[in-house]
């Protein structure tokens, strides 16, 4: 499924700014997995992360033509239109019942983490399960829960500092992990 | 402006998990803009929290892609219209020029916007139909080239049987059944109407084994015990064809033989098809 692009991310941003379709075909092959799963991830609901990633791709070809290379990869810029649009699904749902319990989200984030796990590096793999479960958590409830810092303190009872330090704590793990 | 408080700070973390105002996002695009420091910091990251995301990749349903492809496709041909902006006159401009005419400036360029994309929406309509009026006619052309040779192969056919049977069936002309020789060709026949007053010889309605490429089947008339050349028989005749040959005075018989292409000056008697007396 995934090939090697035949061509630069500029030549690629240029021909989907031109409505080259079949650029847009290589782009859904190369991108569709990794966005799939981080909507599946928020949403968790494989019908609803469907039409997100529909939606996803149809605004990815309606706003290419504002992408700016100076506000980073074309990876990030996609990757943010899939949360934000996740986010904004789980937020009007969350809305339209009023339950919002991070007591579960907790417990969903992370037996996504076990079910989910889709990678074919086994290095990856090992890599995330080292990561502290407490630093783990803090990013899943604020990038896959939609949470701020400050619902987190109040939700868990936690002085905001200890999720700020935890939160950094983390991404300095990550970044150890991944580079 | 301290830099290292800005990156130590949590800022950067909270804009790659996307817990940020708008305000705090354009202030971190604009401030990594100015320091490469924010930047670089920023970049790494970014880059972590993508490969975190990365790891949950998970396959979508192969049906979607087509799905997806689907509305695409519909998409790219409505054209997004791109969002017209309005610009916003220059306030250095006098300040004599009446609202009025800022309107008139700014209604006029509008109306610019949508005449050339109304412009370029018709070019392109107008260049499809063209081109599928071409495609057409070239397919109408082909249609009525192929046809109008059937039709000149059927009339030809049909002026050749016309001319074929008034042959046959004119009183004046003999008709010479000529049968196969049995050890060369036992079901061959052709047929000769030779005319008694013209004497022209007419050969057809022959059928003969397809002869090899470089021979050619040729007919005599048999007077007074001599052949007489009477020409070579088309390669392409059939059972169908009627074919004018040279003139006899006397025959007492017609005979075919099998020859080199364009004829012999005398029959290859072991080479005889068929044969019929007069």
């Amino acid at each position: 499924m995934k090939k090697p692009l035949p061509y630069s991310e500029a030549e690629l941003v240029e021909k989907l700014q031109n409505q080259d379709t079949e650029a847009f075909s290589l782009l859904y092959d190369n991108y569709s997995s990794a966005l799939y799963g981080i909507i599946n991830t928020i949403v968790k609901d494989d019908e609803v992360a469907q039409d997100i990633l529909q939606d996803v791709f149809v605004k990815i070809w309606k706003s290419v033509a504002s992408y700016k290379r100076e506000k980073g990869t074309l990876f990030t810029w996609m990757l943010n239109i899939a949360r934000n649009t996740s986010i904004d699904n789980l937020r009007s749902k969350n809305k339209k019942y009023e339950i919002r319990n991070i007591e579960n989200d907790v417990y969903v984030v992370d037996k996504n983490h076990n079910t989910t796990l889709n990678t074919d590096t086994l290095g990856v793999k090992q890599a995330v399960a080292k990561l502290k479960f407490e630093h783990k958590e803090m990013i899943d409830l604020v990038y896959f829960g939609g949470y701020t810092q400050d619902e987190i303190a109040k939700e868990m009872d936690m002085p905001l500092g200890t999720v700020k330090t935890r939160i950094r704590a983390a991404l300095i793990e990550l970044r150890k992990l991944f580079h | 402006m301290d830099v290292q408080a800005y990156i130590s700070s949590d800022v950067l973390d909270r804009y790659v998990l996307g817990d940020v105002t708008e305000q705090e996002r354009k202030e971190v695009e604009c401030l990594s803009h100015i320091y490469p420091e924010i930047k670089t910091n920023l970049d790494a990251l970014q880059e972590s929290v993508n490969s975190y995301a990365s790891f949950y990749e998970k396959a979508p349903p192969t049906a979607l892609k087509g799905k997806i492809m689907a509305e695409i496709m519909k998409l790219g041909k409505e054209k997004v219209k791109p969002d017209a902006k309005v610009i916003s006159l220059s306030e250095t401009a006098s300040k004599s020029s009446s609202t009025t005419y800022k309107w008139l400036a700014a209604a006029s360029v509008v109306l610019f916007m949508l005449t050339a994309f109304l412009y370029a929406d018709m070019r392109s309509k107008l260049n499809a139909s063209q081109n599928e009026t071409i495609t057409l006619a070239e397919k109408l052309g082909q249609i009525n080239e192929s046809s109008n040779n059937q039709i000149t192969d059927l009339k030809t056919k049909n002026e050749l049987m016309a001319a074929s049977v008034a042959i046959f069936n004119n009183p004046e002309n003999k008709i010479i059944k000529m049968a196969g020789i049995e050890k060369m060709a036992p079901t061959a026949h052709a047929t000769i109407c030779w005319n008694s007053k013209t004497k022209e010889v007419y050969v057809g309605f022959a059928n003969l084994p397809a002869p090899p490429t470089n021979k050619q089947y040729q007919l005599w008339a048999i007077a007074d015990g001599k052949p007489v050349d009477l020409g070579v028989i088309d390669k392409n005749s059939d059972a169908l064809s009627i074919q004018k040959m040279k003139v006899t005075e006397k025959a007492q018989a017609f005979a075919v033989t099998l020859e080199k292409v364009g004829g012999s000056q005398t029959p290859t008697l072991t080479a005889m098809y068929v044969m019929g007396g007069v």
